[in-house]
């Protein structure tokens, strides 16, 4: 009996869907203890919404209002007794935020990670399915109709990629979220730790808490993941090791050496050995430039292990290390 | 003038990185301004601030102190010698921690 290319499809989409659905509701978390659901659950003896700790908006406006009464715009300095019980109240109020961003930010790094993975399997899944059906498919229009969906379905997939994650898995989107995230609550938990409701009051609060809530998405994730890159670049630097009493006596004389050349407006020799260190200076009786180009690359040399041999050898042939 | 940050290896002996010092000061024509462990490595970080070509200050000399009792009397004896302190941070010397002070 002949299976139609329509049914092939249907017992591939179905299997697909089947896989899809049987797994991943388990796989994404256990139940959740009544004490943590948000909003909490139905109390069933009393068939109201039971109270369990979650940080209602009704609970922030009462603190807010009790804060407000105690930090009035209109008293610049209160007494000692409302700035405690302002910091009290500012505490509450920013820890019981930040437990539900918490919350909140954990429950979409699970579905990251489940749609993700959705995703994933659902596309090898179909693509698997398109280059099965393109090889057993009898007919040659039919065969280049599918391989070409194939080839677009597979460059739909890498251009999500691309461009929807910027190529980062979700587990390195997920630490650098996280890695934000902790910097910003140290950050925040040392100034309630430390700071008075009027050097840290709450609005000043809540920006850190819009910052700590912002740190835990997919954009705050790509820049923490920028910023460490470029911090790992800045680090890239060698740290100067092994330098002896001689290399200290050559670079003095170095030193003695063009400052004379400079103080004669002559640097020759520096320019030379800025030449054979493939340093070019279009001027070279500018001693400005000749200096700033100097200066540079010294500089450079005492960042990298590499240039600070060939810069010692330079010297050397130069005559700038007598 | 600018000011440009190098680094040197904590795990050198005080002497070594006394070196490491002064051959940045010459090398560059600057001088070191501050000194200080950085956080995560065992490198120190030197920060040197450029002098004018012709004005190099004297040679630094480095002495390390145990807590700040012990720095506060090291300043002392070296004012007495005439040395002027350059700099003083928390920094690493043989891999550990300690108090590095700069004297010219």
């Amino acid at each position: 009996m002949t299976i139609s290319l329509k049914h092939r499809f249907c017992a591939i989409s179905l299997l697909a869907l089947t896989l899809g659905l049987s797994g991943c509701a388990s796989l994404v978390k256990p139940r959740l203890p009544d004490v943590f659901k948000d909003p909490p659950p139905i109390d069933e003896s009393t068939g109201t919404r039971a109270t369990n700790g979650t940080y209602t908006l009704t609970d922030f406006k009462t603190d807010f209002d009790a804060y407000n009464a105690k930090m009035p715009p209109d008293k610049p300095n209160p007494t000692a007794d409302d700035l405690a019980a302002a910091k009290a109240l500012r505490n509450k109020m920013v820890y019981g935020v930040l437990a539900e961003i918490d919350y909140v930010y954990h429950n979409y790094e699970m579905s990251l990670f489940m749609n993700e993975g959705s995703f994933r399997v659902a596309t090898d899944i179909l693509a698997l399915g398109l280059g099965v059906a393109s090889t057993i498919t009898n007919g040659e229009r039919a065969k280049t109709v599918l391989s070409a969906a194939l080839t677009g379905f597979t460059g739909a997939t890498l251009s999500i990629d691309k461009n929807f994650f910027r190529q980062q898995t979700v587990q390195a989107l997920v630490s650098s979220m996280q890695a934000g995230r902790d910097r910003i609550k140290t950050i925040i938990i040392r100034r309630l730790n430390n700071d008075t409701a009027s050097s840290y009051p709450f609005q000043a609060a809540r920006s850190d808490l819009t910052a700590y809530f912002s740190a835990g998405t997919l954009p705050g994730a790509l820049q923490e993941l920028n910023q460490t890159a470029a911090a790992s670049a800045k680090d890239e630097r060698k740290a100067l090791t092994g330098v002896t009493v001689q290399d200290v006596e050559n670079a003095t004389n170095l030193n003695k050496t063009i400052a004379a050349e400079f103080a004669a407006n002559k640097p020759i020799e520096t320019v030379k050995f800025l030449t054979a260190m493939d340093v070019t200076v279009k001027d070279e009786n500018d001693d400005a430039e000749v200096e700033a180009a100097y200066r540079d690359l010294a500089n450079r040399a005492l960042d990298d292990p590499v240039l600070k041999k060939k810069f010692d050898a330079e010297a050397k042939k130069a005559g700038l290390y007598k | 003038m600018a000011t440009h940050t190098h680094l040197v290896d904590g795990g050198q002996a005080l002497d070594q990185q006394e070196n490491a010092l002064n051959e940045m000061e010459q090398l560059s024509f600057a001088k070191v301004t501050a000194y200080a462990e950085v956080a995560g490595t065992t490198n120190n970080q030197a920060s040197l601030d450029d002098v004018p070509i012709g004005q190099q200050p004297g040679p630094l000399h480095l002495v390390a102190a145990a807590d700040a009792t012990q720095a506060a009397k090291v300043i002392s004896d070296q004012k007495t010698a005439g040395k002027t302190l350059a700099f003083q941070g928390k920094a690493f010397v043989g891999g550990n921690e300690t108090i590095v002070l700069g004297f010219r």
